[in-house]
């Protein structure tokens, strides 16, 4: 405890140190305000599912109205695509408003039961699909044969609705490329039963005794960020947290290095409260000035330009109140950490700039060799997974949805690993550090 | 000038500097090849940006590490001129670092590498050397020359799909801009140092 | 018991021996000097005693125990190793206050220290403007926090001004006289001059001499004579004949004859002579008669 008070007042009394610590929190406050000018441009919002997530919602379909109860059964004979897309879509469908439920045969991913964009439920790979409505509920069924059949799925859908054949069809992404893709199906004629109202087919087909056939682009499912390019999603409202890292990566090496520039930490170790003390005392300092100025700096920044982005009409990607907090308390914790890093390496290597070098070099520009276009996204994906890089997962407030292939790439706002496994990593790296300080400290004469 | 080259081969941790450059740009270069499906030129260049760093902190060091031992008095006492001592510094370095750039680039030139490719990235780490020279001088303290110079490489790309205009971002940013760009910003950085230097 | 006691201590760096069995003890009510030419091994013998440098065989202890075993070391040794070890940034009042708050002391004690070197005036002010002696009364001031029974000092006198040198005199012996053991290194004798009762000289990494000042004197004073001449060729001449050692120094200095003898042979040679009188040697000329052998870099004879 006398350690840390006096850990403190050495810190306090640098009017340098603190004018960085105070300079990282005001970068984060206020560098979004570089982003502002451009204008969210004539780009239309994009379309919302019930949840309010963004969707896309453009697939073929061939429909007829579906008051109360009724099965639907059909075959789905064949399904290509120009791609070889692995979702391209084909099977059954009952749409109430902006709900829905469908099953469906995909390009590669065999039976899926999906739902209200967001939902999705995977069966066996077979050929047979039918979808009943009793009560209030659809039942989804699989059958490789027409004869016995497995659920998939069931799901709450009442009222007016339409029901019928679609095809859908998402552009195919390889890498970061994207290229537009269509499928074509071919469907047994459907089969009916129940209370179907007196209708014909509406929609574009081409019929047959033996069937419909049908062609589809497009997609049923949550949008991810390269639908919504505009978009905004939380952990951009956070990139001031970059040029802050910097500065804080210099503060914490200097906390150590000019103790051993102008010979304090002699002082520092005489005053005999144990080596390794010291240095925990100093990390402790450090790691808590900088988490409580880059936490009150991320807490007021993300709701502030979150109200001044919606308020210039930008869309912004849905987020909890949890993934906010999540959020800033990361990004404060990742500044923290990293100062940490800072510190050990500082006493590792006892020369500021070479310190300085080494955590910016593994800190910021793997995330940088990340964004850079022309590299494969398997190196992308790599430098923020094993890097301490792979702690700025904790932004990220995108969802990453299974069903959807997309260019998932930190450019675009998603990260290889889970948040707090993202900082895990950086832990992992500033606990090593921290041990090769304290064995060093103990063992080194000064 | 002969003066400066003494100190800067008399400094043992300059050897090391450049051989941690060839270590880094050689192997990231390399790791980033065996990851990729086509092994361009800009593939091979992307060890670059890993390496200057270490070219960055062997031009701050040359003048940072004179003031944190206090040395600069000695030399501004031995040559009054600043502009000749700036001058001096930023030859050597620079020399030193189109050297082990070229002896590098001549590793890349085996694997490939087109010779236009490989000037423009010798000249470019000259030229980051030059502005780690004429940061450090500004800025005096050798961690946040660092930082600065770090910060001014790094973080434009990364920024710049979020600022109101990338384009302008990247045409002016040391990084990405391109040589005259870069140019300007090593002699503006020069400059500047030298009417800080005291 | 409130010493400080060094024994045996051996270092090496690399091919070069810094210490060679190094044994002397610091006892309290008095000031010991500890003296010896640059290099002699005094700081690193510090630096041990401190615990930031390990010895390679040997042991140094600070009232009885090893200093890294002391749980608040600041009230068991005081110690000043190197004035500049400040961050210029940081005011002199500051650098205090955490020293002390490592040891549970408050703004109080540091309040007192600094009215004790006299840098009331100076001490909000940031370090890096400080003067080099203005550093040494702050680093003292660091030495007096934890109001502790042994004080070390490592060239405490380096770059103070005159009334600075003659008020430290003063506040180290007064130092010991409240029963202090206290330990100041120089690598000038005439700076413990009238103020170290006790010196340690040390050269090449050992102890040369460990004696009472007053003894030591004696010793090297032996029976030497000072005195003036209007003739001193014809002195020379008489005095050597008689068996006597003559050197030329502020007048001259006799060897080997007592006074009634010099008196006899001038008189009976009929040369003049005045102030005849048993010189006494300073403490310096002791040193150099002890370290001529030990000085590592000695400039070459202009």
């Amino acid at each position: 405890m006398n350690l840390l008070r006096a850990e403190f007042t050495k810190f306090r009394s640098v009017p340098g140190w603190v004018r960085g610590v105070v300079m990282a929190a005001l970068l984060i406050l206020l560098f979004p305000v570089t982003g502002l000018g451009g204008g969210p441009g004539d780009e239309p919002s994009p379309v919302t599912g019930p949840d309010g997530q963004p969707v896309n919602n453009s697939y073929s379909f061939v429909h007829r109205p579906l008051t109360g109860d009724g099965q639907i059964t059909v075959a789905v004979s064949k399904l290509s695509s120009e791609q070889d897309g692995p979702w391209a879509k084909a099977g059954l469908m009952v749409r109430a408003g902006s709900r829905y439920a469908a099953i469906m045969v995909t390009g590669g991913h065999g039976v899926r039961m999906q739902h209200d964009y967001l939902y999705d439920k995977a069966g066996p790979a077979v050929r047979w699909l039918r979808l009943t409505r009793s009560g209030g509920t659809v039942t989804g069924e699989a059958s490789a044969d027409g004869s016995r059949w497995t659920v998939v799925d069931k799901v709450q859908l009442s009222g007016p609705a339409q029901a019928g054949l679609f095809v859908a069809c998402p552009s195919r992404i390889r890498g970061i490329a994207i290229a537009d893709d269509t499928a074509t199906a071919v469907f047994s004629r459907p089969e009916l039963a129940g209370a179907w109202p007196v209708a014909d087919w509406a929609g574009s087909v081409v019929s047959s005794d033996a069937g419909f056939t049908m062609t589809g682009r497009g997609d049923l499912g949550p949008a991810t960020r390269s639908d919504v390019p505009v978009g905004v999603a939380v952990g951009d409202l956070l990139f001031g947290t970059f040029p802050a890292l910097i500065v804080i990566v210099v503060v914490g090496t200097l906390m150590v290095t000019t103790e051993y520039r102008y010979g304090v930490i002699r002082l520092s170790l005489s005053a005999g409260t144990g080596r390794v003390r010291v240095l925990l005392a100093k990390a402790a300092v450090l790691a808590g000035a900088t988490f409580a100025a880059a936490l009150l700096a991320s807490a007021l920044a993300v709701p502030l330009w979150l109200r001044v982005v919606r308020g210039l009409g930008a869309y912004v990607f849905p987020a909890g109140p949890l993934a906010l907090l999540r959020a800033e308390v990361g990004t404060a914790a990742v500044l923290a950490i990293t100062a940490v890093l800072a510190l050990s390496v500082g006493l590792i290597l006892r020369r500021s700039a070479t310190a300085v070098t080494t955590v910016v070099v593994v800190t910021v520009l793997p995330y940088l060799l990340a964004l850079t276009p022309f590299l494969p996204p398997s190196v992308a994906q790599w430098m923020t997974r094993v890097t301490p890089a792979a702690a700025f997962a904790v932004q990220q407030t995108l969802t990453r949805y299974p069903q959807v292939d997309s260019v998932y790439t930190p450019a675009n706002g998603y990260y290889p690993l889970a948040p707090w496994a993202g900082l895990a990593v950086l832990c992992g790296y500033t606990a090593v550090a921290l041990a090769v300080a304290a064995v060093l400290l103990r063992r080194r004469d000064v | 000038m002969r003066a400066e080259w003494t100190k800067l081969r008399t400094t043992p941790g300059a050897a090391w500097l450049l051989l941690v450059t060839v270590i880094v740009t050689v192997a990231l270069s390399a790791a980033v090849c065996a990851a990729a499906t086509t092994c361009g030129t800009k593939v091979l260049l992307s060890g670059v940006y890993a390496g200057q760093a270490p070219v960055a902190v062997l031009g701050v060091l040359v003048v940072s590490g004179e003031y944190s031992t206090g040395l600069i008095h000695t030399t501004l006492a031995a040559v009054p001129s600043r502009a000749t001592v700036m001058a001096a510094k930023a030859l050597v370095v620079a020399v030193v670092v189109a050297v082990f750039g070229t002896a590098m680039s001549l590793v890349g030139l085996a694997e490939g590498l087109e010779l236009p490719a490989a000037a423009r990235a010798v000249t470019y780490l000259v030229l980051i050397a030059v502005l780690s020279v004429g940061v450090a001088a500004v800025v005096h303290d050798s961690a946040v020359a660092i930082g600065s110079v770090l910060g001014l490489l790094y973080l434009p790309p990364i920024l710049a799909p979020l600022v109101a205009n990338p384009r302008v971002v990247e045409e002016l940013a040391p990084m990405t801009a391109g040589l005259p760009v870069l140019t300007a910003w090593s002699i503006g950085a020069l400059l500047v140092g030298t009417l800080r230097l005291r | 018991m409130t010493s400080i006691e060094v024994a045996e201590l051996r270092k090496r760096y690399g091919g070069t021996t810094a210490l060679d069995g190094m044994t002397f003890t610091a006892r309290p009510g008095r000031v010991t000097g500890f003296v010896g030419p640059n290099g002699a091994g005094k700081s690193t013998t510090m630096r041990i005693i401190l615990g930031l440098q390990t010895a390679d065989a040997g042991h140094a202890l600070v009232c009885g125990q090893p200093y890294r075993s002391l749980r608040c070391p600041l009230r068991s040794l005081g110690s000043l190793l190197d004035a500049s070890a400040l961050h210029p940034a940081r005011s002199g009042r500051n650098h205090l206050l955490w020293l002390a708050q490592t040891q549970g002391l408050g703004t109080r004690r540091v309040d007192e220290v600094i009215e004790q070197v006299g840098l009331a005036s100076v001490s909000r002010r940031t370090a890096g403007g400080y003067s080099l002696g203005m550093r040494q009364r702050l680093g003292i001031a660091a030495a007096l926090l934890g109001d502790p029974p042994t004080i070390m000092l490592d060239e405490p006198f380096n770059g103070m001004d005159p009334e600075g040198i003659v008020w430290l005199r003063g506040f180290l012996r007064s130092l010991a006289e409240q029963g202090r053991a206290v330990l100041v290194s120089s690598h000038l004798m005439s700076e413990l001059q009238d103020m170290a009762e006790h010196v340690v000289v040390v050269g090449r990494g050992r102890v040369i001499a460990d004696s009472n000042v007053a003894e030591l004197i004696a010793a090297v004073s032996g029976d030497r004579v000072r005195m003036r001449t209007s003739a001193p060729e014809a002195v020379a001449a008489a005095l050597t004949a008689a068996g006597g050692q003559v050197v030329e120094a502020d007048g001259l200095v006799v060897r080997r004859l007592a006074a009634e003898q010099i008196v006899a042979v001038l008189t009976a040679n009929g040369l003049p002579f005045s102030e005849l009188a048993p010189h006494r040697a300073t403490l310096e000329e002791a040193y150099l008669d002890l370290t001529g052998d030990a000085v590592e870099y000695r400039g070459a004879p202009a």
